[in-house]
This record gives structure tokens, C-alpha cells and sequence, in this order.
């Protein structure tokens, strides 16, 4: 009689579906694709995890902060006080590359997943970038609300051409990404 | 030699020479009582207290100690009792001030304490022991996410581990599942322990100032003088005017140095201290201690000189402009928070959100203390209306300079857990400030796990730190 093996914890579980959704696409992620990773029986993964979505749900918050880890280092790497147009500047191409680099996790984080999460009270707040990291000084809500539009239009923007650009719906370099970008910017964004 | 570990906790906390082998006998018996063994002990002295608290504060190691001197009182619990005093058991959250009278009229002969709550932050706090591991005979299943304080009284009532109180004040104010513990303990294991309850219906309308409406805090003062006549009834002491009053000044002067060392700490860049360290001075803030105000006012004292000395040589915890996450949880039940953010470069502060000292000052009015006491409980944000807690919560995040909030871990509690996602949105909406939420239990850390909230907490941590550099800080 074979012996079931046990996993370390519920980061095994999610190591492995990050790993199956880096090579196959989000679409290859299953209770039975992830038990074959790991060399277990298909129940074995649902010790860890409630259901496929709190997997995938894992999986989104970690394309998050590898977004935002990339996004951060590139900002700070810039001498010192960046302005809101190279800020802007500064993450659409780190956007770009993650989705480039990333395809299945970027067009699930932004698309299907957040379809799915974008209410929920943990995924919620890594929505809005643009207008949560670089709009808004601190202050009272009605000082910086007037200010959001242009921001909300550079997100979409951004993660919609990235997204196409990603799945092969429209070709782009790099450069010429960051040319439309650029247009956006100069003409609605305050330095 | 067994007791040398048990020497070098203490002494870590500040016990030494002939204080330290006088008190060692004490400290031996309530590590057993603890069911804390010397394997216990020692990783607690050499892994995680070092790890998690600030250890080179001695207003930290003062207030552990306090912390620990409550628990050797508690264990003596049984003494009391077959000596003829009086022991008081009580629940949090609770109005502290109508426990601790007790005290003061009691003049040594009545106890107050509030066993679940101390052992829970014992363990889990400063031994780094998970309370679903040692829980089990209860019949209150982990995964039905009951409150692990209530798991913890079932559990330790049928094992014997807690001697019976001559009564136990269980208070109600938000969450119902005390009373209910309180009632399966009766009706189900036959526990024959003598209770009195507090409680306080949840039919505010949402929005309602509760520490403003003469009707809510009318019933409240009713409803705690009535319980209080009770637990004389148990007790043969009565609680006077005089000693309400005395108990609300000693709370009172509780109240003003945590505010102090609050402001301090939160309006200082680079923050000071730990946010685990900032968080367990406001332990008492709803509960009382039998060993009374002096040692965790000293304590305090001592951080709070400590913080002033810090802010005066720019010394401060992580760099200068790093971010400060607000924590609406306690996190100093799960250390390791504080310090995940840390290491990513992020302040935890502001543990809990409770109001500050001169908010509640103002709920004391001369003449009926009973009024008083209910005026600060509905002033106090676990206590009342998801919007009323919105307004006090705001007003924390507009009184200082922080990045973003943080909240969560109340999964287990039936009150706030149900309602904190709505509350968030509010709140957001109010400040302005960026809110975020993890999903977890304080009491318990054993239900999740730190690689399972590492993605999500470094997530939080570059958005602030982008923020950060947005706001050319």
C-alpha cells in the first residue's frame, strides 16, 4: 500500500502553480495539474488550499509583488526627487516588460483575475496603481479626486497595450510603447 | 541545572540578584501552571523574544515582566480562593474601570484577573506558541473559526487548568460569543462556576455617536451597576463612588502615558520603536491587572524617557522617510508581522486604533461614575457601530502622519470580522489613506502561515514604498 507524501505547507502548493502558470498559461492550472507537480493525489492539494480560486488567488498576489518589487526598484534607482511624469514613465515600462516577461499571470492579474478579486478585501487595494501610488498626495479624499482621471486613462491604457502587445494582438517594441505612452503624458499629466 | 534557563528569563527581564531568587520559585510555579516547559523557556529566551521584541528598550522588557508578574498573580489564583479572598475573573474586551474598583475595595482581599487574555498573550506573544496546538477537549472546532480566547476558556475549564473564581464578569459589549462560551460551559460541562454578565444589544443605528446618546449610555451605566451589585453578591465587598472614582484615575493616568508615548512614536520620522513594542503598552487599555498600575506605569515611564532619548539622536528603527502602516489588529499576537514588514522596509504603528487618552477624558463627567465608565466603553472602537468605529478610526488616521492602514486577522470574531471589509471601504473613502486587509486571526497564528502571507505583506510594502517616493519622501 503506497503512503501518501506530505507537502511542506500551502507556499508548496502555490510555488508549484506559479511554476505551472509561468511554463503552460493560467489556463493549464488544475487541482490534478498541480497534484502532478508535487507527485500527490489531487485531494492531498485540497489539505492546503480551500479551492482551485484560493490558488489562484495566491497566484495573482504574487504576480503583484513581483510587479511591484520591479516597479520599486527601478524607481528608486533614479536620482532623487522623481517627478510624477518619469514616475508614470518609470512604471508603464516596468509594466510592460513584467507582461512581456509574465504573459498568463500579467493577463490574469488584470483581466480574468480581476474579474474574479477585484472585490475582494485583500486583492483590492493592488488595483488602480497609477492612481493609488502616484496621484494622490496624503491628504483629505476631496484633494485629490479631481486629480485621478488622467491617471485611471494612463493605467488602462497601459495595461491594455501591454496586455495586447503580451498575447500577440498587436506588435510593439518597447520604444514604441513608451512613444504612445509618452503622448499621453505630456499632454495630461502634471509634472 | 533545571532553574538556570527559568534564571535567564528573568533576568532577561530585568530580574537580578536576590530580587531574582526570590522571585524564581514564584516564576517555577507559574511556568508550570503555564504548562510551559524549560524547552519553552529557552526558546524564548535565546529565539523569540530577541527575534520579535526590542529587547535593548528596557520599558519593553519592564512591561514583559509586568506582563509576566500578572500571570505568577493569576496562578496563585487558587491560594486566594481556599484563603477566603475573593477572585474576580473577567473577559475582553471590558470596561476596566468597574473591574479594577473591585480592587480598590477590596483592599487586598478581592483579585481581578483575566485569565484567557493573559495566558493567550503569554504563549503566543512571548513564547511563540501557537494556542491551537494546545487546545484540544474543548469541543470548539479551530476550523469554525471561534474566537481562540473562548477555545481557550472551554479548554482550560475542563482540564482543571484554571482554578474556579469565587465569580466571572463576562462581558458582551461587541462580540456574543463569551456569553454563549459561558452558557455551553454551564449547560454542557456542568462547570458550576458563579457569572454575571454585562452586555450591550447591537441595535444602534450605523452612524450613531454611541458615546453621545443619553439613552445608550444611560443602559449601559445600568446595565454595569446592576452586574456590579451582582458580583458584591459574590463577592461581600461593596464598590462605592470613591472607589470607581479612584480606579478611573488611575486608568486615567494609564491612558495619558500611552498617549504620550503614541505621540511620540507616531510623530517622529524615523519611528522609534517596534510597532509590537508600541502595541503592548496598550494592552490594559480594556483590560485591568491585579498586581495594579505601578509596574506597567513605570514601564511606560521608562519607554517613554527611552523614545524621547531615540528622537533626540535620530535614532530610529528602520531609515528616515520610511513608511508608517497603521495596524487596526493587535500584531504583537502574531510578532512575526511586524516583522515581515520591517524587513521590507515598513513601520507597523498604532496598534489597535484605540482612542487617545484625551478623547475618553472627556466621557468623564462629575457626578455617576457608572455613566462615566459606559461613556469611555462606547468611545472605545471594537465596542460600538461599524460607522461610529469608522469616525474613531478616522480621527486616529487624521491625528498622524501615516502612509496606509492596515487591517484583518479578526476572522475569528463575529463582530468586527463580519463587518471589517464594509468598514475599509468607508474608511478609504474617508482619509484618502490607501487601505489594506489580510486575512488571518491574532489570536491564533497557527491558521495561516508566514509564507502564505509573505507574497501579500511585500506586495503591501512596495506600494508604500512607491508612495513613498511619489511623495518625494
Amino acid at each position: 500500500m503506497s503512503r501518501e507524501r506530505s507537502l511542506c505547507g500551502k507556499e508548496e502548493v502555490i510555488k508549484a502553480a506559479m511554476g505551472i502558470a509561468d511554463r503552460e498559461g493560467m489556463e493549464a492550472l488544475s487541482a490534478r495539474r498541480i497534484a502532478k507537480e508535487l507527485g500527490v493525489s489531487s485531494m492531498t492539494i485540497y489539505n492546503y488550499v480551500k479551492n482551485l480560486n484560493d490558488v489562484k488567488k495566491r497566484v495573482l498576489i504574487a504576480g503583484f509583488d513581483r510587479l511591484y518589487s520591479g516597479v520599486y526598484q527601478s524607481l528608486s534607482a533614479l536620482e532623487p526627487p522623481v517627478g510624477r511624469r518619469t514616475m508614470c514613465r518609470t512604471m508603464a515600462l516596468e509594466v510592460f516588460r513584467f507582461a512581456q516577461a509574465n504573459r498568463s499571470i500579467f493577463s490574469f492579474m488584470f483581466f480574468d483575475g480581476r474579474n474574479l478579486f477585484h472585490e475582494d478585501a485583500e486583492v483590492r487595494p493592488f488595483y488602480a496603481f497609477m492612481t493609488r501610488f502616484v496621484s494622490r498626495p496624503r491628504g483629505h479624499v476631496a484633494g485629490w479626486r479631481p486629480d485621478d482621471m488622467p491617471f485611471n486613462l494612463l493605467e488602462i491604457i497601459i495595461t491594455t497595450m501591454s496586455y495586447q502587445c503580451a498575447e500577440g494582438v498587436i506588435k510593439l517594441t518597447e520604444q514604441a510603447f513608451m512613444d504612445h505612452v509618452n503622448f499621453f503624458i505630456e499632454r495630461c499629466v502634471d509634472e | 541545572m533545571p532553574a538556570d534557563v527559568h534564571r535567564r528569563f528573568l533576568k532577561l527581564l530585568g530580574w537580578d540578584g536576590e530580587e531574582l531568587e526570590a522571585f524564581l520559585p514564584e516564576w517555577l510555579k507559574t511556568a508550570e501552571f503555564l504548562r510551559l516547559t524549560e524547552a519553552d523557556v529557552a526558546f524564548a529566551v535565546d529565539e523569540w523574544l530577541p527575534t520579535y521584541w526590542d529587547m535593548s528598550m528596557c520599558g519593553t522588557r519592564k512591561f514583559i515582566a509586568a506582563v509576566i508578574r500578572e500571570a505568577a498573580a493569576m496562578a496563585r489564583a487558587g491560594d486566594y480562593i481556599n484563603a477566603g479572598e475573593s477572585v474576580i475573573y473577567s473577559m475582553m474586551p471590558s470596561a476596566a474601570v468597574c473591574v479594577y474598583a473591585n480592587r480598590i475595595a477590596g483592599e487586598g482581599k478581592v483579585h481581578i484577573f483575566y485569565p484567557y487574555f493573559i495566558i493567550a498573550t503569554v504563549w503566543t506573544s512571548f513564547f511563540g506558541r501557537e494556542l491551537d496546538a494546545r487546545l484540544n477537549g474543548s469541543g470548539l472546532d479551530p476550523a469554525c473559526q471561534h474566537c481562540a480566547l473562548n477555545c481557550l476558556r472551554a479548554d482550560s475549564t475542563i482540564k482543571g487548568m484554571i482554578a474556579p473564581p469565587t465569580v466571572i464578569w463576562n462581558w458582551g459589549l461587541q462580540c456574543d460569543e463569551a456569553p454563549k462560551t459561558d452558557e455551553m460551559l454551564k449547560r454542557l460541562e456542568e462547570a458550576g462556576w458563579k457569572s454575571v454578565l454585562t452586555t450591550i444589544p447591537h441595535d444602534a443605528p450605523l452612524g450613531m455617536d454611541e458615546s453621545e446618546d443619553d439613552g445608550r449610555v444611560s443602559y449601559l451605566a445600568e446595565e454595569m451597576r446592576v452586574a456590579q451589585s451582582q458580583v458584591t453578591g459574590y463577592t461581600g465587598v461593596p464598590v462605592l463612588d470613591e472607589h470607581m472614582s479612584g480606579a478611573m484615575r488611575e486608568y486615567l493616568g494609564y491612558l495619558r502615558r500611552v498617549e504620550r508615548l503614541t505621540d511620540l512614536v507616531m510623530n517622529s520620522d524615523p519611528v522609534p520603536m517596534y510597532g509590537n513594542d508600541l502595541t503592548l503598552f496598550s494592552l490594559c487599555m480594556e483590560c485591568a491587572f491585579d498586581t495594579g498600575y505601578g509596574y506597567i506605569n513605570d514601564a511606560l515611564d521608562t519607554a517613554i524617557a527611552e523614545v524621547e532619548q531615540r528622537i533626540r539622536e535620530g535614532r530610529g528603527v528602520l531609515p528616515k522617510g520610511s513608511p508608517k502602516l497603521a495596524c487596526h489588529f493587535s500584531p504583537l499576537n502574531v510578532p512575526w508581522i511586524d516583522k515581515i514588514f520591517r524587513d521590507n522596509g515598513v513601520n507597523l504603528t498604532l496598534g489597535r486604533m484605540f482612542p487617545p487618552a484625551s478623547q475618553l477624558i472627556k466621557c468623564v463627567k462629575p457626578g455617576d461614575a457608572y455613566r462615566s465608565a459606559a461613556s469611555m466603553c462606547l468611545e472605545a472602537p471594537n465596542n460600538v457601530n461599524m460607522l461610529d468605529e469608522v469616525r474613531m478610526t478616522c480621527g486616529q488616521l487624521n491625528r498622524y502622519p501615516v502612509d496606509g492602514a492596515i487591517y484583518g486577522f479578526f476572522a475569528f470574531d463575529r463582530w468586527i470580522g463580519a463587518l471589517e471589509k464594509i468598514m475599509i471601504r468607508e474608511a478609504e473613502e474617508r482619509t484618502g489613506i490607501p487601505h489594506f486587509y489580510l486575512e488571518g486571526d491574532f489570536w491564533n497564528g497557527a491558521r495561516f502561515s508566514l509564507d502564505d502571507k509573505l507574497a501579500t505583506i511585500r506586495g503591501i510594502c512596495s506600494c508604500l514604498k512607491i508612495s513613498s517616493l511619489a511623495s518625494g519622501k
